[in-house]
């Protein structure tokens, strides 16, 4: 379970990627012997820069398996994002990553 | 003697708070994530399910999708967005995320989900007091969920 993030500067703009690994199973699919899998998908999410908040999410099941995620912001190169998450079985992940 | 132990007990327990790290916000609010179809998701979470349409918010979403379970999904927007939601109008769960900016984010999100039939897809968008709406069909060959 290793969160990727990456986080790159253009003119004052900064363009973040994360790929979280994660089965995403939204509880409503059916596996070979007909049996649902139990949800598990990511439910929250939240970044912060140098420790001020970004941008603070909630999500629901329809998103994808291995959920990607990519936003902007205003930042500098060598800023220090964060991203933390939660998924409905209360476990939790973080990725930091260094804006280049 | 016992004052000065107590108040150095306060001390370092703010100095522990202090350092506690940015906790997530809001814990999640399963009302958002009804499964009472799409009126209902816009009523739960916006309070109204008419938003008027706005040129200002661009939603890219492939006009047809040969994989249901992995479509990429973009909004972005001019008007400064306090809030941005993206529902599936057909999907069990409606609404797929709401997200709230702080300052230094730009109002652009770009995510992939999965959609269970061919759908419209509705990204809202809060700009102070005001919603805003940009609607887009995607086809899907396949089903997903």
């Amino acid at each position: 379970m290793s969160i990727r993030i990456v986080a790159v500067e253009a003119n004052g703009t900064v363009t973040a990627k994360v790929i979280v690994p994660h089965p995403n199973e939204s509880g409503r699919r059916k596996d070979d012997q007909g049996v649902f899998v139990p949800a598990n998908f990511v439910t929250e999410a939240s970044a912060t820069l140098d420790g001020a908040p970004l941008f603070a999410m909630q999500l629901g099941p329809s998103v994808s398996k291995n959920p990607f995620l990519q936003f902007r912001f205003k930042g500098k190169k060598g800023e220090k994002l964060k991203v933390s998450l939660k998924d409905n079985k209360q476990k939790a992940y973080a990725a930091e990553t260094v804006v280049k | 003697m016992k004052r000065r132990s107590f108040l150095k007990h306060v001390a370092m327990m703010g100095a522990v708070l202090a350092l506690m790290p940015f906790e997530l916000l809001a814990a999640w609010e399963k009302k958002r994530f009804t499964s009472e179809g799409f009126r209902q998701a816009m009523v739960n979470n916006l309070g109204t399910s008419t938003v008027p349409v706005s040129d200002k918010i661009s939603l890219t979403v492939p006009a047809s999708a040969v994989s249901s379970a992995s479509v990429p999904v973009e909004v972005s927007t001019t008007l400064k967005a306090d809030e941005i939601y993206l529902f599936v109008e057909k999907n069990y769960t409606p609404l797929v995320y709401r997200m709230a900016l702080s300052g230094a984010m730009l109002p652009y999100f770009n995510i992939r989900i999965k959609m269970r039939q061919s759908s419209p897809v509705h990204a809202v968008v809060k700009s102070g007091n005001n919603f805003y709406r940009a609607t887009s069909q995607c086809d899907v060959s396949s089903e997903a969920c």
